[in-house]
């Protein structure tokens, strides 16, 4: 009850920090890639699971998960033995997992793809148990950690996955959960998320309370601003901004957050009942 | 202490499912741009419209055999489950322009869902997943130095995937959402957080030497109706000296519209303080 009461405590440590794209990709593409895309061919389960083969410091093959829904890389507990994962890692126990371990691993196998210093949490995850019982012998999850590196695409008519070195670089998950953590000790609830957009459009836009048809009514365009400049006008209906819906001001402040001032982007509006797409390009300002 | 705890926390963030699918193929004709987001955890979130309703937020998961729909978002769409917990929704649409018609998928609520949604622990209220039998019909680029994925059409033959047989076992996770829920309604904590929208001037700012510059009043603007003009130089926002735009972007983020601020400005060699009441806008 103790381990679940502390569990609990730090589960809701984890709520501050609202930021919900603090991690929106930050890094330039690269220009030309000088590896080759390297093509791996994955088994579709039963269930409709994607497993691959794993290596783990050379040991192996394993049979895993590839699941672009974990956050992290989880590796069995009979695995990590086999690999010598556990040597120096300091252990506890939890309910429903059993035995729990931080670990890196040195390297990371995926077919043929090899990733250094791969962190990954030793677990014997509860429904990796239970697919393992039911569809063969499965080892774990292979996730962010490890795909965030890549390019990657998933064909399943080819049951292959390529995967292209891209210049993304995976924050540590545990890590930013362990910061996340010493935020809240000092702070404590959660706090509104300021939406502040990164260009100057001038104009205001409006969605009354009874109004749930897509898209923000414009409610005023600024003369000679962007906006007016692009040939929007009040009245029009704004229905996306780079093919994102804005059907809300949230969604507008949210999308304009990210776009950069001198970078042209398509708008799609209705005006009089007729679909257009307008080109706006946001000014430096506020 | 510490790690144990935030795997627990973890646990809950691996969407992994076992359960069914079985839906035929749609083929739509082009290559689709499909905005995404990372969450917090690191999933990866996109938008969907379901029978012209929404949008609601779908983590994109090959972990989950099948599209899952939370209870509530099916309730309100009326669209009403089998007895094996299968709905059929009309029209399921994409942001970026994937539509599918007819599509099968769960009408339940994941445990890792609900637990994450009461302690807003992805920043954001999820209302499901989309897995196989959504994602089989594509080739999916993923690329996370771009905003956008790139789905094309593939003309795939869904291999029914089979039900795992034995009930739906969820071996503890259940049980792990429910504390995480009891607990965020202990914290009064949301699925996503309440937003603030910036307050608005009507400048063109351009980075000068040691101070931004006004480089044009948008004239019905706040800045413009408060007496700003071009070429003023702004030394100071509410008394605190700024160096440059993101400076002054950061002193208005923390006023809401309709609240004034207080902006010192060099006009040639005289210095002014100008108050503007902060508008709404962008």
């Amino acid at each position: 009850m103790k381990t679940c009461y502390r569990v609990a405590a730090v589960m809701g440590l984890l709520l501050s920090s609202p930021c919900m794209f603090a991690d929106q990709p930050a890094v330039k593409p690269i220009d030309k890639p000088a590896a080759k895309p390297v093509v791996i061919p994955f088994e579709l389960l039963k269930s409709g699971h994607m497993a691959v083969k794993i290596k783990v410091n050379g040991k192996g093959p394993y049979r895993v998960i590839f699941d672009t829904g974990a956050p992290i890389n989880l590796l069995n507990n009979k695995l990590a033995q086999e690999a010598g994962l556990l040597k120096d890692a300091p252990k506890s126990v939890l309910p429903f997992v059993g035995s729990i371990a931080e670990v890196k691993v040195k390297e990371l196998q995926v077919g043929t793809e090899k990733a250094a210093d791969q962190p990954a949490i030793v677990m014997d995850h509860p429904l990796v148990e239970l697919m393992s019982k039911k569809l063969g012998a499965l080892y774990g999850i292979v996730g962010f950690p490890f795909f965030a590196r890549y390019k990657m695409t998933i064909d399943y008519q080819a049951e292959t996955l390529t995967l292209m070195p891209s210049a993304y670089k995976p924050p540590n998950v545990m890590r930013s959960l362990e910061s996340t953590l010493l935020q809240l000790m000092t702070s404590g609830s959660q706090t509104a998320k300021l939406l502040l957009p990164a260009a100057q459009w001038g104009l205001t836009a409006r969605k009354k309370a009874e109004d749930d048809e897509a898209g923000v009514d414009i409610k005023e365009v600024l003369e000679g601003s962007a906006a007016a400049e692009a040939g929007l006008k009040v009245g029009d209906r704004l229905l996306t901004i780079d093919g994102r819906w804005t059907d809300t001001l949230t969604d507008l402040y949210e999308i304009a957050s990210h776009l950069k001032p001198g970078v042209t982007v398509p708008v799609a509006i209705l005006r009089d009942g007729k679909k257009m797409e307008l080109k706006v390009k946001p000014r430096a300002g506020l | 202490m510490k790690i144990p705890c935030s795997c627990a926390a973890l646990i809950c963030l691996c969407l992994a499912l076992p359960a069914r699918a079985e839906e035929p193929p749609k083929k739509p004709p082009q290559s689709f741009q499909v905005p995404y987001r990372l969450t917090k955890p690191k999933h990866i979130l996109v938008r969907a419209k379901i029978n012209g309703k929404g949008p609601y937020n779908f983590i994109v998961d090959t972990g989950a055999p099948a599209l899952f729909v939370a209870v509530p978002v099916a309730r309100k769409l009326g669209v009403k489950p089998d007895d094996k917990s299968w709905g059929t929704f009309d029209r399921f649409e994409i942001e970026g322009g994937v539509v599918l018609t007819k599509v099968k998928g769960r009408i339940e609520t994941p445990p890792q869902v609900e637990g994450m949604n009461a302690l807003g622990l992805a920043g954001v209220k999820l209302h499901g997943m989309i897995g196989y039998n959504i994602l089989a019909r594509y080739r999916m680029e993923i690329d996370f130095t771009r905003d956008k994925m790139v789905w094309t059409p593939l003309e795939y033959k869904m291999k029914a995937p089979r039900s795992l047989g034995g009930g739906r076992g969820t071996g503890g996770l259940d049980l792990l959402g429910t504390l995480m829920k009891s607990l965020g309604s202990f914290l009064g904590t949301q699925a996503s957080p309440p937003v603030r929208l910036r307050g608005f001037l009507g400048m063109e700012l351009k980075d000068d030497d040691d101070n931004p510059v006004v480089q044009a009043v948008l004239a019905e603007g706040p800045a413009g109706k408060a007496g700003v003009k071009v070429g003023d130089r702004i030394t100071h926002v509410q008394g605190r000296s700024v160096l440059d735009t993101s400076d002054v972007q950061r002193y208005v983020g923390r006023k809401n519209p309709g609240e004034e601020i207080k902006l010192t400005v060099q006009r040639g060699t005289e210095k002014k303080d100008i108050t503007v009441k902060l508008g709404e806008g962008l």
